[in-house]
């Protein structure tokens, strides 16, 4: 069948795919080898700091397996909660747990700061009712601060992988189960967890890198004390100008990364999980016994203390000042936004930062969406080609945001032509973090139609071209807004490759928002608070779009999975 | 007019269309008759353009189309489970040909209406397709691939998808509809009764090969091989050996049973299998020429009742009787000479 021929028109929607990620990914990449294996070559084992490099790996392990246990213990009975009982207010408990997920880490950073900071609300109230001089609560720069960050943004992976099998399940098997005399105990040890395992390791493992490659919460939250991989390539490379050494261990991270993507991966094709499709909500049921009753009140508890009140507490934070008459509702750190102040530490009004964000945004949602477009279309169908490039996509998949960033910036931002290509870096990396999502929400709407859908639209006259626009894309468009929507907020929120990337004068929302959290003073930090606050709008407002259009939500479709920052 | 040149296609290192070759009529409806999984939707993909064969050519009028792109063909195919557009509404699923072709909307909405007319679904023409029942589906893919004039048009199990109150409904609907266009048909299906039913011609596909063409009942009452008696559902069989060949008289061991004339020749203690089909059996008065056999079980089918028989030498068999037969009891069976099929036994052809 002709159709099936390569011809020069597929060959270039094949070539552009591939011309992009060897210019922006294995360019970028290889440089960082190159730069890595040039000193090695040079003094060889000798002449690293092999203690620093050991104790980074080993804390980010460390951190990044108890994160993840962390984040299973509150997960599991949440994802429970979620996929059996019906109670008042799921739906919002819902949203609310969603959220995180796609917020900034800046965002949560100040979130956390606004709550249990030393002038968080926590602590301001602990304060004032029991007269005391200093914040009782003080977990700022530990690694507390970083494991509570990890299991707020986490646990909404959890909830989403585990309770979609968990729903799936089907309740027969449990009763069948109990009729033959298990106890509920052991009906949940030798039917629900079996059956539950894969979307357990999958979320185990997808949780894992996430807090393995965390950047923006080790830096906010963790002070200059702690150190993992991807903040040491930052600090090796912005404070000690020590490139080597910084792609040394982007190369670490880099191996490390690809092996859990690579677990991933295998695991999300090898362990399908074995359940029966069965009609909505048919699981679910009101708490009754009293032990349910308690139960569904403290998850909720829980997770609204956790989920919900950090960001409440930060967009008062932004909203209210205090002084020594109480708490007095502002705008001024709204306003302040507009003012180029002298002792600015950008060259612009804070608002440009905005302007800037969202225009990336706009640029690497349309960039990550388009190559996302063309790379599931290209590697579609079993042609060696396409074999090859459905591998080679996997690589970028495996790449935290901190190495993509020290890639292009030693690819592109240094020497000749550096300046003109500046602006364009950062929507580029952003891209190219938001592209696994982008491909995790088209590939399989893409791979869903059925082939019969495509056949007999050629059989009435319509060309591949035609097929693609007439009958796929329309098919696809709800996936398609998802993945825009997801890549939009992603770029939004990406701190780990600007943080590389960036410039005084065209600062992003995070980066911003990072440098007002670190100065002192009221103002700085309600600034940083009002900047939050704008985050948090732009990222609800997104998941708000994806929830009315009862778009796909990312995770439904688990099968690739890359880091923010 | 359609010739198809040795088509050879693998699937997964098997063998699954085996030089497959024939011609198609102007205005001829072929069948193509087989087990599922026999490679039947495969042939008309490769018909169609949808997918590639190892070998072998596909004509139109002469004309190699083998590498022409499915889109220009011109050949119209209606999928088993229909592939209507979820995305597009009735009439647009089926303006989607005209569509392609560019024509005046004038005309796309004169010919659909008249299309959506003769399938009797005009009511339907702004329902979503996600909305309509497997019958209402069914009508509108017919009406989607009929609207563009196709030069051939090809009918991948059109009822397959329906229930059998349904299926009966609808065969007669499509029938008419069928008979009111001039363009050759080619209809896939694994139920005979619809191959019966619609083919001016049988191909009877097994193993990748045409193993039998011809008209329905010549097909259905002189099957070639044993296969395909047992594929019509004849499930009675008696081992025996040729005592004489004319007239043809097999001994087996519940006595010596006369066949009508075959078509093929055997030769006196050749071991053959006779094939009785299960409505030519009746109730015997006679002890002579009949079979001795037991009522093992009776039960009721509808037009009739189904009686199986237990033979002297332990053999079991089915027929059909207009009326209930008593468990236990103990007949004879005289068998219509006529009807008997003989095949060489497997293994000595």
């Amino acid at each position: 069948m002709p159709s099936k021929r390569w011809n020069a028109g597929k060959l270039a929607l094949w070539l552009l795919p591939l011309g992009f990620l060897l210019a922006f990914y294995f360019f970028p990449m290889g440089k960082i080898v190159v730069l890595a294996l040039s000193k090695w070559r040079q003094n060889g084992l000798t002449g690293w700091d092999w203690g620093l490099v050991g104790r980074t790996a080993g804390f980010t392990f460390y951190q990044a397996a108890l994160s993840t246990l962390l984040t299973l213990v509150l997960g599991m009975p949440a994802a429970f909660l979620f996929s059996r009982f019906q109670f008042r207010g799921k739906g919002f408990l819902r949203v609310a747990s969603t959220l995180p997920f796609i917020l900034p880490t800046v965002v949560v950073a100040a979130g956390f700061n606004a709550l249990i900071g030393p002038h968080g609300w926590l602590n301001l109230g602990l304060m004032a009712l029991f007269h005391l001089e200093q914040a009782p609560i003080s977990i700022q720069n530990s690694l507390t601060a970083i494991l509570l960050a990890h299991v707020f943004y986490n646990t909404s992976i959890v909830i989403r992988v585990v309770s979609t099998a968990w729903e799936g399940v089907d309740l027969r098997l449990e009763n069948a189960a109990r009729t033959l005399g298990a106890s509920p105990a052991r009906v949940f040890r030798s039917v629900t967890l079996p059956l539950l395992r894969p979307a357990l390791i999958s979320a185990f493992l997808l949780v894992f890198l996430f807090d393995f490659t965390s950047f923006g919460v080790i830096l906010m939250m963790g002070g200059p004390q702690f150190s993992t991989l991807e903040v040491e390539i930052y600090i090796q490379t912005m404070q000690f100008l020590n490139l080597p050494l910084a792609g040394l261990l982007s190369l670490i991270q880099l191996v490390f990364c690809m092996g859990i993507t690579a677990l991933i991966i295998a695991t999300g094709r090898s362990l399908s999980v074995p359940v029966m499709p069965r009609g909505n909500q048919e699981n679910l049921r009101k708490p009754k016994k009293a032990v349910e009753k308690l139960f569904v009140l403290i998850m909720a508890f829980v997770l609204i203390f956790l989920l919900v009140l950090p960001l409440v507490a930060l967009v008062g934070q932004a909203f209210f000042t205090s002084n020594d008459s109480g708490w007095h509702p502002t705008l001024q750190y709204f306003r302040q936004l507009f003012v180029n102040s002298r002792r600015s530490i950008f060259y612009v009004p804070p608002i440009i930062a905005l302007r800037n964000s969202l225009l990336y945004a706009l640029t690497a949602s349309a960039l990550a969406l388009g190559l996302g477009m063309l790379l599931a279309n290209a590697a579609r169908g079993s042609r060696t080609l396409s074999r090859l490039l459905n591998w080679l996509v996997l690589l970028p998949l495996g790449t935290s945001a901190v190495t993509f960033g020290l890639g292009l910036y030693l690819a592109y931002g240094t020497g000749y032509g550096a300046l003109r290509w500046y602006p364009l870096l950062i929507p580029l990396a952003h891209a190219l973090i938001a592209l696994p999502f982008v491909l995790n929400l088209i590939e399989p709407a893409l791979n869903a139609i059925p082939a019969n859908l495509k056949w007999a639209a050629r059989t009435l006259g319509a060309s591949q071209r035609v097929v693609w626009r007439r009958v796929e894309l329309p098919i696809i468009w709800r996936s398609a807004l998802t993945a825009f929507v997801y890549a939009y907020a992603i770029s939004l929120g990406e701190f780990g490759a600007t943080s590389f990337l960036t410039r005084p004068d065209i600062p992003t929302l995070p980066i911003a928002v990072y440098r007002y959290l670190t100065l002192p003073g009221a103002l700085n930090y309600g600034q940083a608070m009002a900047m939050s606050v704008v985050l948090l709008a732009v990222c609800a407002l997104s998941m708000f779009v994806v929830d009315r259009l009862q778009l796909p939500v990312w995770g439904d479709n688990q099968r690739k999975a890359q880091p923010d920052a | 007019m359609l010739e198809i040149l040795k088509i050879r296609k693998y699937y997964e290192n098997q063998l699954l269309l085996d030089d497959i070759s024939f011609t198609l009529g102007a205005d001829e409806t072929v069948c193509l008759l087989g087990p599922s999984g026999g490679g039947k939707s495969t042939l008309l993909r490769i018909i169609a353009g949808l997918e590639e064969s190892e070998s072998g050519q596909v004509l139109w009028d002469g004309q190699d189309v083998t590498a022409e792109p499915a889109h220009l063909r011109n050949f119209g195919l209606m999928f088993q489970d229909y592939a209507l557009f979820p995305h597009l509404n009735v009439s647009d699923n089926v303006a989607f040909g005209l569509r392609m072709q560019r024509l005046p909307d004038d005309d796309i909405r004169r010919r659909v209406a008249e299309t959506l007319a003769l399938v009797n679904m005009s009511a339907f023409a702004k329902r979503r397709v996600t909305d309509l029942s497997g019958g209402e589906q069914q009508r509108v893919a017919l009406a989607r691939a009929l609207v563009p004039h196709p030069r051939l048009l090809m009918l991948d199990e059109p009822l397959g998808a329906l229930d059998r109150a349904l299926r009966a409904q609808l065969s007669e609907d499509l029938r008419a509809v069928l008979q009111q266009m001039d363009i050759p048909v080619i209809y896939v299906t694994h139920d005979q009764e619809e191959a019966f039913a619609f083919g001016d011609r049988l191909f009877v596909l097994h193993d990748g090969r045409i193993i039998q063409s011809g008209s329905p009942s010549q097909v259905y009452n002189h099957p070639d091989s044993l296969w395909l008696a047992t594929f019509f559902g004849h499930k009675n069989r008696l081992q025996g050996t040729v005592e004489s060949v004319d007239p043809l008289r097999v001994r087996t061991d519940d006595g010596l049973i006369a066949c009508g004339p075959q078509p093929r020749e055997f030769n006196i203690g050749q071991k053959v299998t006779l094939v009785l089909p299960s409505d030519t059996a009746s109730l015997s008065e006679q002890v002579e020429g009949a079979l001795k056999a037991r009522v093992t079980d009776s039960r009721f089918q509808g037009m009739g009742h189904l009686v199986d028989f237990q033979l002297t030498d332990g053999t079991e068999l089915t027929f059909f009787f207009k009326d209930a037969q008593k468990p236990g009891s103990l007949v004879f069976l005289a068998l219509e000479a006529q009807s008997m099929l003989c095949f060489p036994a497997l293994g000595t052809a």
